[in-house]
């Protein structure tokens, strides 16, 4: 209990890191509180599944994660996000193809797509 | 030092470091001058409080109060350089502008001495520390918020990791052996300016939080 309190007033801020090796998104993914990583512009595919914990390791429901940063989305990287067992913050892409709305809306937990421009009728459904 | 000259308004005059005297009222921005030239004519002896109180009249004046006595010569000497504080935080209020460039010990106590838990102590124009300082300051729950600060050393990095609340510091570097103790912290922590961490120090911040 005293740690589910303390992880609800905890949050990492690192705004200032750009990019991120492997083996540093393994380590971060095991901050289980709120972590901002809004610098990270772009990011390998690899290291962002290391990053949300959605390259099979199992994690419980955690606090969010924002990388506001990114501009872009790839396919694998939508299937990593939408496997993620927290809420994601990813207002700076802003667009995604059909394929990865449908892939993203996987996800169970809160997902921000703010910086989105336009959607298209088959992305609403 | 400021002086009020011929227009009534406050002017800034070069006081040498060691004539500065910590223990006055200080102010950035121009006060409601004829209200306090009237309060102050004569030689009366006039408190921090009452000059308080006329300054809370001007929205955008700001005033550091240590609760002590001055005389009109005191108050004209008044350097317009360091001192200065919101009256939103001695108010107990939440303060998003941070004047303050220099803490001594009595604006510490006063700023501590609140019991208002919503307070945001805004220091962002502090650019260093004593190791009593953010020692004191990190015994506080409070939201503390130190974007000037760009360097701190191993014991104040210790003293941090004790924080409980907001902490938000300007370092732009730092040891492994001080983000160890950074990530010790166990509320919520900004370190936005670090932009190099080697993966020890990633490894050390992914226990923050108590994670």
């Amino acid at each position: 209990m005293a740690k589910a309190f303390s992880g609800h007033l905890s949050k990492l801020y690192l705004d200032g890191i750009t990019s991120l090796s492997v083996t540093q998104a393994e380590w971060l993914s095991k901050h289980d509180y709120g972590l901002s990583l809004n610098g990270i512009k772009s990011i390998t595919n690899e290291a962002l599944q290391k990053l949300l914990g959605s390259d099979g390791d199992e994690y419980e429901t955690r606090e969010p994660i924002f990388i506001n940063g990114l501009t872009s989305c790839s396919d694998e990287q939508a299937e990593a996000i939408s496997k993620c067992q927290r809420d994601v913050f990813i207002n700076g892409v802003t667009s995604i193809t059909d394929k990865q709305a449908e892939i993203l809306s996987h996800h169970k937990e809160i997902l921000t797509l703010g910086g989105l421009t336009s959607l298209t009728d088959k992305q609403i459904y | 030092m400021i002086q009020f000259d011929e227009n009534k308004t406050l002017k800034k005059t070069k006081i040498e470091p060691e004539t500065q005297n910590p223990e006055y009222i200080s102010f950035k921005n121009k006060p409601d001058t004829s209200d306090l030239k009237k309060k102050i004519s004569g030689n009366q002896r006039i408190t921090h409080e009452e000059i308080a109180d006329l300054i809370k009249e001007t929205q955008d004046s700001k005033v550091l109060i240590f609760g002590q006595e001055m005389t009109k010569k005191e108050f004209k000497d008044i350097p317009d350089q360091d001192l200065i504080i919101s009256k939103e935080i001695l108010s107990g209020h939440k303060s998003r502008s941070g004047l303050l460039t220099h803490l001594f010990p009595d604006v510490l106590h006063k700023l501590l001495n609140t019991e208002d838990w919503s307070l945001i102590i805004d220091l962002n124009g502090l650019d260093s520390l004593t190791d009593e300082q953010a020692e004191l300051l990190s015994k506080k729950e409070i939201r503390l918020s130190l974007k000037g600060i760009k360097h701190i050393n191993d014991a104040q990095a210790e003293s941090f990791s004790k924080h409980k609340g907001w902490l938000f510091l300007g370092i732009s570097a730092a040891s492994n052996e001080q983000i160890k103790w950074l990530s010790m912290n166990n509320g919520h922590l900004e370190l936005n300016n670090l932009i190099n961490l080697n993966d020890e120090q990633l490894k050390s911040l992914s226990t923050q939080g108590g994670g």
